[in-house]
């Protein structure tokens, strides 16, 4: 509303907006009840003659008053932040703990992205692996971003840096997808796809299918990725929105890799926080 | 869009109804005036609809509109941009210039799929529905998702005029233009 006061002021030094302006005029009446008589004569006609007895103001926007009111109608920027998986996953081969969250600072079509996921063993006390991606992100259709950035990777295996090309958005039937291709600095390339989706069994109450996929065109045994089927993963998780930004959650998830050769059932619980 | 470039030469934002802030476009956008207000559709009482409504006095300007201006109410509900034409207020760069004491037609085409209440500022609507000399005077106006209805404004009041979506989340994400009414030289 400030803009629209600016753009009240600039008729300040006449009563003319005082009179004419729809808001100006009930706001008066209302913070100044002593005011009632003028205000409540909202003859239109009367108001016409005023306007033209009036001597009138040049019309044009200047440039301190159009950016002022471009950045509260449309030029704002703005964040998020969403934890989407904090959780402590039981394995036989020891307990993990998990995260995946990202964010983003921008204006509509143009944002800054990050990206971070990895895993806590709790076992050997130490990051299993840990990844940090950042990104300009740009949207490119209604429900799709187009992102560009780096990532780098910390963890057991060796660290790596990759090229990241980003496609992420809405599907049709409200699917939720994430996907990337990588290079790494060895020139490797690989796929990620996600997706999601968030069954409303309540109002609170949600059931998420969750898929990731994540395939290596070329072995990189340092890093510990081998060719094929690295890190995929199929899951429920089941939360409970408290308030839409706090939502623990259970789950159970199957995964598979070429990597460690197996397939095994894990169970989970953890939490899910954005503002 | 069939009649999109007939909207491209009637709008004066250029507009093309399309991009990450555009996610449907009403491909037969029809009136609804006649129609109760979404929510009120089933209620037993009866319920005022803007064909029910003719003005006390007669409208002061019984002039027929010289021209006629579409606006295309658009908008993302997954990105929250709203906007008219496909482009946010922050993204134009000059008011939409009315001749002062002009009779212009506004038609409004609300692509989107929620109901925007457009708030003009200093100036009046008269809504165009079957009276001729007794149109419903309004400052604001409700258009239903897909609807197309037409405005009669007289730029009686020089200035600069703020017009948009009462839903101020609306209009604060950019759906809001502000109308200049001068004369002919530019100066009022």
């Amino acid at each position: 509303m400030k803009s629209l006061l600016v753009l009240g002021l600039l008729y300040a030094s006449s009563v003319f907006a005082a009179e004419h302006d729809h808001n100006a005029a009930t706001t008066s009446a209302e913070s100044q009840p002593q005011a009632v008589a003028p205000a409540t004569e909202h003859d239109h006609a009367a108001m016409q003659a005023t306007v033209k007895a009036t001597e009138a103001p040049v019309v044009s926007l200047n440039a301190a008053v159009l950016a002022q009111t471009a950045h509260e109608h449309g030029g704002a920027w703005n964040y998020l932040v969403m934890l989407d998986r904090l959780e402590r996953v039981h394995l036989d081969s020891g307990n993990e703990q998990q995260w995946e969250a990202q964010g983003w600072y921008g204006a509509d079509y143009h944002k800054l992205w990050w990206k971070t996921e990895g895993h806590y063993n709790e076992r050997s006390n130490a990051l299993g692996r840990g990844e940090l991606q950042a990104l300009y992100s740009h949207a490119v259709a209604p429900f799709w971003d187009l992102q560009l950035g780096l990532r780098h990777d910390e963890g057991q295996a060796k660290s790596r840096s990759y090229a990241v090309l980003g496609w992420q958005g809405l599907a049709p039937y409200w699917f939720e997808v994430d996907s990337a291709l990588f290079v790494s600095e060895r020139g490797d390339a690989s796929v990620r796809v996600e997706v999601e989706y968030e069954l409303r069994l309540t109002q609170r109450l949600l059931l998420q299918p969750r898929l990731e996929l994540n395939h290596a065109f070329a072995d990189d045994a340092a890093a510990g990725v081998a060719q094929g089927l690295n890190d995929s993963s199929i899951g429920l998780r089941l939360r409970y929105e408290f308030l839409r930004e706090v939502a623990p959650y259970v789950g159970v998830e199957w995964s598979v890799g070429e990597a460690s050769g197996n397939s095994e059932a894990r169970v989970m619980a953890g939490l899910r926080l954005w503002y | 869009m069939t009649d999109h470039s007939a909207h491209q030469s009637a709008s004066n934002t250029g507009a093309t109804l399309a991009g990450p802030g555009v996610a449907s476009v009403a491909t037969n956008p029809v009136s609804r005036l006649h129609e109760r207000p979404l929510g009120l559709e089933q209620e037993p009482h009866r319920v005022l609809v803007y064909t029910d409504l003719r003005s006390l006095q007669p409208n002061p300007d019984p002039r027929a509109p010289a021209r006629e201006l579409q606006l295309h109410l658009t908008g993302n509900m997954e990105r929250y941009i709203w906007a008219f034409d496909g482009k946010k207020y922050a993204e134009v760069t000059a008011p939409i210039p009315l001749t002062l004491n002009e009779r212009v037609r506004l038609t409004f085409i609300n692509d989107t799929m929620m109901p925007h209440p457009l708030h003009i500022h200093g100036l009046f609507f008269d809504v165009v529905t079957a009276e001729s000399t007794h149109k419903p005077r309004k400052h604001t106006l409700l258009l239903k998702p897909g609807e197309k209805a037409s405005v009669d404004v007289t730029a009686d009041a020089p200035g600069l005029w703020a017009f948009h979506c009462h839903l101020l989340y609306h209009m604060h994400a950019g759906m809001m233009r502000v109308f200049s009414v001068s004369d002919a030289e530019g100066a009022a």
